[in-house]
């Protein structure tokens, strides 16, 4: 390696020797000291130039470098595509969840066996897509300031839903992350039960979290915080505690009631019911999800890509042996030198007429799944706001803790079109990865 | 193939025997860094090109030593391979060249 020599620092060389030696961490940890000393080189020997043409073709220099994916790296697209998908997968689950809970809220007697039908529903997903908890988090952050687009519950703003789902969102990422590393090490027992009694322990923690404002304007002991989850999933007034309003009147925030009398838990446990319902469910999903994928991590997604795989080859690059895709014909159409953000590259062709019939008529099939998913899902909008404006929130339903909540958005022609557009992407994706028969 | 790595070929190709350095290719291909080095790595990787660090006393020439690119016999076998198939592929794609018949 060749030492380092002098040279004048001025602001734009720090940046731009900053810039690369940056990209070089996120090389290979093999060629990433050399490839760091060599833009080094490159920026020294751009001193050369006049002044302003130096720091310009400086900061282009290690900005590209920046910028673009190293050389084992997936390219940007691929990267924003992925993004993309698991950030559908998340609004997807949680639209799943708050919508399944708003439907075991409104079953009367028949909540709970509707609730272990919606936890195996969860479960099932979680089992079959790959989700994790940020962006979940993300999804049921934003879902719940938009669902309470008009506030209907007291306690239900930022305040008490950032502190909640923060506070999941990274209880559940640690979790998922130790129940994946004990199932990957085989011990399945010990990850299911740390699943399961850390996902209570997080939703436990994430309803204090959101709550701890209304208790504290509602005047409910701090003291019975532990027990507040587990109530707020019981019918309402199985436990009272906190001030008691005799006459039956409320006004927090922008509810303003007059009927039976009431403690002020119920209504902290009412707000919290909300918040607490999708994140059951979404826990079950994520956490389920964590444990499949790391006991069957072999099941890659669905590729866009089709065609042979390039041969792979051992060649010696500084000792290390590595596979790398070579060409593997004369054909001009293998790809084995892809550059990082480069999108020219093409997939290979499996055949003639039949692959394109097959092609076509997947597409076919996708594209009918897709309108099905999306008529279906204004369907659902459309008995979401007639249920939502069923319960429009008054002191009685609170104190049943039978609030349905979270779809206000649906009201608005954009917030229908955004849930179809969602059930048809998801769909579409899901009709894309099912197993294609051959012959 | 991608046209990024024929380019980068092709500047190799020009003088096989020539030793080239990061800043030169980008200026013969057009390239900005982020995309060519990558490419180089590969291209080493599949032993069609050597990479060398140029020979000097860092100190005296007050500068660091640079890292110098070439093909390697086999590179510069496929590349003329690969760009001769490349333009092959594209005369196909543009037919024949025809003179326009006079009225």
């Amino acid at each position: 390696m060749p030492p380092p020599a002098r040279s004048p620092r001025g602001v734009v060389d720090r940046l731009a020797r900053a810039g690369v030696s940056a990209a070089a961490r996120r090389w290979p940890p093999e060629i990433a000291d050399a490839m760091r000393d060599e833009w080094l080189a490159e920026l020294a020997a751009l001193d050369a130039a006049g002044l302003g043409i130096r720091a310009y073709r400086k900061l282009v220099f290690a900005g590209s470098l920046l910028l673009s994916p190293a050389v084992d790296e997936p390219p940007w697209r691929d990267r924003a595509a992925a993004l993309g998908r698991s950030a559908s997968v998340a609004a997807g689950v949680t639209l799943l969840a708050a919508a399944l809970v708003n439907a075991v809220r409104a079953a009367g007697a028949l909540a709970p066996l509707q609730l272990a039908v919606a936890v195996a529903v969860c479960l099932a997903i979680g089992f079959r897509v790959r989700t994790a908890a940020v962006p979940v988090g993300g999804a049921v952050f934003a879902f719940l300031l938009a669902g309470n687009a008009v506030p209907v519950m007291p306690f239900m703003g930022f305040a008490d839903i950032a502190p909640a789902v923060l506070t999941w969102t990274l209880l559940t990422a640690v979790i998922a992350r130790c129940t994946t590393r004990l199932a990957a090490a085989g011990r399945r027992r010990r990850a299911a039960l740390v699943a399961v009694g850390g996902g209570a322990a997080a939703l436990d923690l994430a309803t204090v979290a959101g709550s701890v404002h209304a208790a504290a304007v509602l005047g409910v002991p701090a003291v019975s915080a532990p027990a507040w989850f587990p109530l707020a999933l019981v019918p309402g007034g199985t436990a009272g505690f906190g001030p008691h309003f005799a006459d039956g009147t409320a006004t927090f925030g922008s509810l303003q009631a007059v009927g039976p009398a009431f403690h002020a838990s119920d209504i902290l446990l009412a707000n919290a019911a909300v918040m607490a319902g999708p994140l059951l469910l979404c826990t079950v999903a994520v956490l389920a999800s964590a444990f499949r994928h790391a006991v069957a991590p072999g099941s890659p997604p669905a590729r866009l890509r089709t065609g042979r795989q390039p041969e792979r080859t051992h060649l010696r690059t500084g000792g290390q042996p590595e596979s790398i895709p070579l060409r593997t014909g004369g054909q001009p159409e293998s790809i084995p030198l892809r550059t990082g953000g480069q999108p020219e590259s093409t997939p290979l062709r499996t055949g003639g007429q039949p692959g394109s019939v097959r092609r076509l008529r997947a597409g076919g099939l996708q594209v009918a799944a897709g309108i099905a998913a999306a008529l279906g899902g204004l369907a659902v909008c459309h008995v979401l706001m007639r249920s939502t404006a069923a319960a429009d929130v008054t002191l009685h339903r609170m104190l049943e803790n039978s609030t349905v909540f979270g779809f206000g958005f649906v009201a608005h022609p954009a917030g229908r079109g955004a849930v179809a557009l969602l059930a048809a992407v998801l769909v579409m994706r899901a009709v894309e990865a099912m197993p294609t028969r051959r012959g | 193939m991608t046209t990024s790595v024929l380019k980068v070929m092709a500047a190799l190709l020009a003088d096989p025997a020539a030793d080239r350095y990061g800043l030169q290719l980008m200026q013969d291909t057009g390239l900005p860094s982020g995309t060519l080095y990558p490419i180089l790595v590969r291209l080493e990787r599949a032993g069609w090109v050597a990479s060398r660090w140029e020979e000097i006393d860092p100190s005296a020439e007050g500068r660091p030593s640079r890292r110098y690119y070439r093909l390697t016999a086999e590179g510069a076998a496929e590349a003329k391979r690969e760009i001769a198939a490349m333009q092959q592929q594209m005369s196909r794609a543009a037919g024949p060249v025809t003179r326009p018949r006079e009225a």
